[in-house]
């Protein structure tokens, strides 16, 4: 069985910490089994599969690889560059930028100020907070993917990424998730996909402060 | 004696929600295992359905792989069914199951073996072969692997994997084990990776000229 801890720290400007919430992730979403589907069942461009992404808009996915053999594929990944820095995808065109990059900020951990309660069919934060240095925003730092680990019967790796308040004013954090991409090879395109998503309870990240965000996915047999 | 043949063709097909079974607990992310097998005449003559307790340490490795996007200049070392540690990068073919008729290299996969899993565990313990040339004794007709597409109720998201298994040995067998292997790639070579293991309890017995029929439903619950 697989299951996850979600972990919020706030931090001040030197990185000492405030405040701690851990809690068990409960919200790995229909979108996650969606990608796992297109990998498992190896669905291709001539009969792709169609899923929501975060602008709850229909897109054509597959899980077929670069031409050439190394067959890359950006399906499923997590770990993405800070704020605007571009993100590669592995597809048709993976040397095209136009079309097979997406923002680091739209992939890996996000943060959102919604407080709907969360279903499986969710396709997006309900109100996410925007990467930027304005009103209300948060800089996005890289998302990292760190300390993969086993002891049986556990096994276990983390997802983290930093979030930094310099708005000026109090940004209360109160959902997370998760976005990863999919891929169309004969689009071709590259689109992000919600994969998981929880709500926090509030965590108010005041101005030049710190959010800590980590999931540390487990499995135990 | 007549030889048992796999009638049932592949297809995909949404599952109804009516049909999802609940067994896992909110926040799990785990598979559901349905056996069932069918005498000749399509006739159920046993079918369970219980918690698959086990994906193993390659899964974690594989999700680890493919979401940090191990590239092949700095691959990750995984354990093979052949016991084999294989460096492993991201790629089109990770978690691929869709074995055809008679492979058993990926898909999912039965056999004899008694013994716990352990979160180490890298291949099925005793093989069920397939019966290439029926009737081999011991040896079970592996259909194509299928795919039941993704659906979700108000708690529960999950997608299905299925296979026949035909009994044309001439004798009963009994299935002790289900495994899932899957592929992974690194450039111009493919190697495979078992994700899940289960022990069922007592086994399931197939007698000859039935088919078993395994469901992994892979699900999420919040």
């Amino acid at each position: 069985m697989l299951t996850a801890k979600l972990i919020l720290e706030r931090l001040d400007k030197e990185g000492r910490l405030l405040e701690r919430k851990e809690q068990q992730s409960r919200s790995f979403t229909l979108g996650f089994l969606q990608l796992l589907y297109v990998a498992h069942a190896q669905i291709q461009s001539g009969a792709p599969y169609t899923i929501n992404d975060i602008t709850d808009t229909p897109r054509t996915v597959d899980n077929q690889g670069n031409i050439g053999a190394r067959l890359g594929k950006s399906n499923l990944m997590i770990g993405a560059a800070p704020g605007h820095s571009g993100v590669f995808c592995g597809g048709k065109n993976e040397f095209d930028p136009s079309v097979m990059t997406i923002e680091g900020q739209k992939i890996g951990i996000q943060v959102g100020t919604g407080v709907v309660a969360v279903t499986p069919t969710d396709i997006a934060l309900a109100t996410r907070i925007a990467h930027g240095r304005s009103a209300g925003e948060l800089e996005y730092g890289g998302c990292e993917l760190i300390g993969i680990a086993f002891s049986d019967p556990d096994g276990e790796f983390t997802i983290r990424r930093y979030f930094t308040n310099a708005s000026g004013g109090p940004i209360t954090v109160e959902e997370v998730g998760i976005y990863s991409p999919g891929g169309d090879y004969d689009a071709p395109a590259i689109w992000a996909f919600l994969i998981a998503r929880d709500l926090t309870g509030g965590v108010v990240v005041a101005d030049t402060e710190i959010l800590k965000v980590t999931y540390v996915p487990q499995i135990t047999v | 004696m007549p030889k048992a043949q796999i009638k049932l063709k592949p297809k995909l097909a949404v599952i109804k929600e009516e049909k999802i079974h609940h067994l896992l607990v909110p926040g799990e992310v785990g598979a559901i295992l349905e056996l069932t097998v069918k005498d000749k005449d399509g006739k159920v003559t046993d079918h369970r359905v219980m918690r698959s307790k086990s994906f193993v340490r390659q899964f974690l490795e594989l999700l680890w792989i493919q979401t940090y996007q191990i590239p092949e200049v700095a691959p990750y070392s995984v354990r093979d069914t052949a016991n084999a540690l294989q460096d492993i990068c991201e790629s089109a073919y990770t978690f691929a199951a869709n074995g055809g008729i008679g492979v058993v290299t990926h898909g999912i996969i039965v056999g004899e073996g008694t013994t716990a899993p352990t979160i180490d565990d890298y291949h099925i313990e005793t093989l069920i072969d397939h019966d290439a040339a029926p009737p081999t004794a011991g040896d079970l007709q592996y259909g194509a692997v299928t795919f039941g597409a993704p659906a979700s109720d108000a708690t529960t998201s999950q997608f299905t994997i299925t296979r026949n298994f035909a009994n044309a040995s001439g004798g009963a067998i009994t299935v002790n084990e289900v495994a899932l292997y899957v592929k992974a790639y690194l450039y111009n070579l493919s190697y495979y990776f078992m994700t899940i293991r289960d022990v069922i309890g007592g086994g399931i017995a197939v007698p000859d000229g039935q088919t078993l029929t395994v469901n992994y439903r892979l699900q999420a619950v919040i």
